[in-house]
């Protein structure tokens, strides 16, 4: 097991050193020269000598691409133009947003997913089947961003003045304050987003559990449905066909027909036995949507106005500040990695047969 | 029947010198695409896919109208921002329905629509009632001591004036309360705002009053020795033009002092200001004379054998169209002001007491003692007749020019004049949003195969040429596609447009970009896992070219694969492309995307829904055509998954 994690691990550092290579080749190919786009039309000469100087623009390639490395390492990822400041803080502080929303999407993925793809395979080519698979189909070919106006308009609006109404944006009802969880406990620490107790406050649902503020628990959950529904939809759709047809796989092995035939109840046989054997490509689904929720965060974040990671490369995006878009792709791209080669252990770790090979 | 000969007595099944291959029945393509024809999903997505490609081919037959036109510039009036869409199933209003009507106990007396088209109010006794101008809704009424003689809207729809009695009333309608009374003697029968709200004038048979709305003071009072039968605001509120026996006057708004008199031989009939104000339209006996407002000189005299009245504008200057219209008896007359020659006689059948131009000159209406008739302003065709018993009172164009305004002493109701209709309403630069839609089918087609295209050629090539090549090569190759990969692929596509900047094309290319690994994995597999045949050896003994072995006998082995894999690809570019073009780095305004029509209008989901529905359920359904085809093509192709 450590032997295949070492081995693992050594093949991912050329990919990182790739990665790093493309988002510090972004900066450098970007159209015009960096210190007119870093400080405007109007720098002189002389100061934009000054900026190449300082920011070792006139060192040959090789060198840059060294000190960039450096950079990166000691976790420098540049100002951002349009803030002025460290990429690294934005990040810090929008991060929480993300998590939350990504960990709620997962969590209802899965939730429904996974029982949505027992069921079709149980009840395999019947209406429910067929049924569910449609809708499975239809929701991997919805547009997130589309999906998640249409979720907030039929919430937010159609169904206004009923039990369903849901808030279409914003973390939390406008006015409402839930107590940081270090503030009600009495710890004396710093507060700010960027350590830890105020990056843990910083995740709603999590800091009102702590605090016990059931209805502002409530209230944060309320604003995280609509999101998560709209982000979590593609894994779900993924996850649940990935469930059917894995477990349609296992209940045509031996081991399973042998369990019916010695008159084991037959949701017995599809969930005791199949369930277990069955799981083990969703884990790796989930973990690979759990990559790609990234992607959909930029769009459901931006739909629902929640000042996420997304959020602000999206702002970025459009306010051309390209030291966030490249922090932010950079650090994206590391964690899609890691969050890779997490799953590839888990399931190497949970099926012997993978460490074999 | 077929009949089984013995097996030769000789014959070693551990070393057959000769292997005979009988050639299978059916060919493999006939038989995958027999097999793909057997799966439901797969003829669904086939069926949609050939219904959008027919629509992208024959858009332009299609599409009501094209997909960048703004419609009042075309014009078509009538047409609002962000207009929900007709449903035929339920009936959508077409040229003379009545839109709204509202009828109280006493008879009208006069009525007028709020500035903006949303209220409409009508003076009956001593109340003026006002309505929702879209569903006709009573929305409040005001009381009065004596009964209201004249009533105009401020420009905001904030406030309303009334003459009740001697007294002039401010009403301020959001409060629902009076906000100023002042006095006019001898009791107004015609009070207007000018256009910004800070005058207004009320008038009786010889006096106008201009009063200013800051100070709520009288600032002049105009007297006219003979009856005024025209008073009327410019479009600044800086003059006020009166006309009374043979004279038209203007007068100074902020002193009250005569700018000017138009002098005429015989009474006047009409005076009016064009809409821009620089010219002045008067008749008077059986001539119609055109001044200039600035100069004061007389530009055009059109003779006429008869006697003129009711001389008013139809003009649209943005489309060069400048008419200035008369009627005579039964008959109006336009005349284009260019050239001075007569375009149109329209004849009414009743005496004409009123005409209009609507906003963008593109209908007239006249107005008889009962009927209303509607006419198409460039052919004088008949669009529409309304009868009414009671007499009508007075006619109005809606600022859209879709509908008028008619009251009669019984009722007010706006009449829907315009038949255009918009199966998916309007967007909100006044564009046809289905005429969008289609277009868009083509956009998002070109953009799925091309970008797959392009993908699938460089993604092949390389990965075929590591696979074949090995080592070195084969390590490099697969290294980049492996950093490639370690990107969220949108994430990346968005990094890569950032620097090459936005646009359709840019978009294009990112997203080839993005997809090339996959297809590299899929061709270099493929490759591998026929490079060490019999039949590949066999070519390189004989000398085949490396280029000829490797596209002409290993690829095909491993088209399968990349056919699916294509076909699933197409959608996710589509989906891509869409979601980057909503982001605004695709395609730029007002390109008919779909993504970037959704992306204009998402901050209007909550009042115009219909504008993010259409192009987001048209990307769901294109892209839901080729997953589907893409999982029948795979389960065709390799049998062990049909299940």
């Amino acid at each position: 097991m450590a032997g295949y994690l070492l081995r693992r691990l050594t093949l991912a550092i050329p990919v990182l050193l790739g990665i790093l290579f493309v988002t510090f080749s972004l900066a450098r190919l970007l159209p015009g020269d960096p210190c007119h786009s870093a400080l405007g039309e109007k720098a002189t000469p002389e100061i934009c000598a000054a900026f190449n100087e300082r920011y070792g623009l006139n060192d040959p390639i090789p060198e840059q691409f060294r000190i960039y490395l450096r950079d990166v390492l000691r976790g420098d990822l540049g100002n951002s133009i349009k803030f002025g400041r460290p990429v690294t803080e934005l990040m810090v502080e929008r991060l929480p947003v993300t998590l939350e929303l990504s960990f709620f999407a997962m969590t209802f993925a899965v939730l429904i997913g996974i029982p949505l793809g027992i069921v079709s395979a149980y009840y395999h080519n019947s209406a429910i089947d067929v049924g569910t698979m449609i809708w499975a189909n239809i929701g991997v070919s919805m547009p997130v961003f589309w999906l998640g106006l249409m979720l907030s308009y039929l919430f937010g609006v159609a169904l206004k003045d009923t039990p369903f109404w849901l808030p279409p944006t914003g973390r939390l009802t406008a006015g409402r304050i839930i107590e940081p969880f270090y503030q009600a406990w009495g710890l004396d620490v710093d507060g700010s987003a960027l350590t830890l107790p105020g990056f843990i406050a910083n995740i709603n649902t999590l800091n009102a559990l702590l605090v016990r503020d059931w209805a502002g628990f409530w209230d944060a959950l309320k604003h995280m449905i609509l999101p998560a529904m709209a982000l979590g939809t593609i894994p779900l759709s993924i996850i649940a066909r990935m469930t059917r047809s894995s477990l349609l796989e296992v209940l045509g092995l031996n081991y399973v027909r042998t369990a019916r035939a010695k008159g084991v109840h037959e949701l017995s046989v599809v969930v005791r036995h199949g369930l277990r054997n069955a799981l083990l490509p969703v884990v790796t689904i989930i973990g690979l949507s759990l990559g790609s929720l990234m992607s959909g965060a930029v769009l459901t974040e931006t739909v629902f106005g929640l000042s996420g990671v997304g959020r602000i490369l999206y702002d970025s995006i459009t306010g051309r500040d390209y030291t966030v878009v490249q922090g932010f792709t950079l650090v994206i791209a590391v964690m899609f990695v890691f969050i890779n080669l997490i799953v590839d252990t888990l399931y190497a770790y949970l099926d012997p047969r993978i460490r074999l090979e | 029947m077929h009949s089984t000969e013995p097996a030769p007595s000789d014959l070693d099944l551990r070393a057959a010198d000769v292997v005979a291959i009988t050639k299978p029945p059916k060919s493999l393509w006939r038989e995958t695409i027999e097999r793909l024809l057997r799966k439901p999903s797969a003829l669904v997505g086939l069926t949609i896919l050939s219904i959008l490609v027919f629509i992208a081919i024959f858009a332009p037959l299609i599409a009501t109208h094209d997909p960048l036109a703004v419609l009042l510039d075309v014009p078509e009036e009538g047409v609002a921002k962000r207009d929900a869409p007709c449903i035929h199933l339920f009936g959508c209003p077409g040229a003379g329905d009545v839109l709204v009507k509202a009828a109280p106990a006493e008879p009208i007396a006069v009525a007028a629509l709020s500035s903006t088209n949303s209220l409409m109010a009508a003076a009956h006794g001593k109340t003026i009632s006002i309505w929702n101008a879209s569903n006709g809704k009573l929305m409040m009424t005001l009381e009065h001591d004596r009964p209201v003689t004249a009533l105009d809207w401020s420009p905001n729809d904030q406030k309303i004036l009334a003459a009740s009695g001697e007294e002039l009333y401010v009403w301020d309608v959001n409060r629902r309360a009076l906000s100023r009374t002042l006095e006019h003697e001898g009791g107004a029968t015609l009070v207007r705002w000018n256009a910004d709200g800070t005058r207004f004038l009320s008038a009786d048979a010889h006096v106008v009053r201009l009063w200013d709305t800051l100070s709520w003071t009288l600032v002049a009072a105009i007297e006219s020795p003979e009856p005024l039968l025209a008073v009327q605001w410019n479009s600044n509120g800086t003059l006020v033009l009166t006309a009374s026996g043979n004279e038209a006057k203007l007068w100074n708004a902020f002193v009250g002092t005569e700018v000017t008199t138009l002098a005429h031989d015989v009474p006047l009939t009409s005076a009016s200001f064009n809409k821009a104000t620089n010219r002045i339209l008067t008749t008077s006996g059986d001539k119609l004379y055109i001044w200039n407002a600035s100069t004061f000189q007389r530009e055009l005299t059109i003779d006429h054998v008869g006697t003129l009245a009711n001389g008013t504008w139809s003009e649209a200057i943005s489309r060069g169209i400048q008419n200035v219209m008369a009627s005579d008896g039964d008959t109006a007359y336009v005349w284009r002001v260019a050239t001075g020659e007569r375009v149109l006689s329209l004849e009414h059948g009743e005496p004409i007491v009123q005409m209009g131009g609507s906003p963008l000159a593109t209908r007239i209406f006249t107005r008889g003692q009962h009927t209303v008739k509607v006419w198409d302003a460039k052919s004088g065709d008949r669009v529409l007749t309304i009868e009414r018993d009671a007499p009508i009172l007075q006619v109005a164009w809606q600022n859209s020019g879709g509908g008028v305004l008619v009251a009669t002493t019984e009722e007010i109701s706006v009449v829907k004049t315009s038949d255009y209709q918009y199966l998916m309403g309007i967007d909100g630069n006044l564009r046809d949003q289905f005429s969008r839609v289609i277009y868009g089918t083509r956009l998002s087609l070109i953009v799925g195969l091309t970008t797959v295209t392009l993908a699938v050629i460089i993604g092949t090539i390389s990965g075929a040429v590591a696979g074949y090549v090995g080592g070195w090569v084969d390590n490099v190759i697969m290294r980049i596609m492996d950093v490639l990969l370690a990107f969220p692929p949108l994430i990346l596509a968005i990094a890569v447009v950032t620097v090459l900047g936005p646009g359709l094309i840019n978009a294009l290319l990112a997203i080839s970009i993005v997809f090339i690994p996959a297809y590299a994995r899929v061709a270099r597999s493929g490759v591998l896992a026929v490079k060490e045949e019999d039949f590949v050896t066999a070519d390189r003994v004989l000398g085949v070219s490396h280029a000829r072995i490797l596209f002409r006998r290993i690829m095909p082995n491993a088209l399968a694969p990349l056919i699916v894999q294509a076909t699933l690809g197409i959608g996710t570019a589509i989906l891509d492309a869409a979601a980057l073009s909503f982001l605004g780095l695709g395609a730029q305004p007002p390109t008919p995307e779909w993504g970037a029509m959704l992306g204009a209008e998402r901050n209007q989901v909550f009042t115009a829904p219909h504008l993010v529905f259409y192009p987001g359920i048209a990307i769901m359904i294109t892209v839901l055509a080729f997953n589907l085809l893409g999982d029948g093509l795979r389960d065709a192709l390799d049998p062990r998954l049909d299940r």
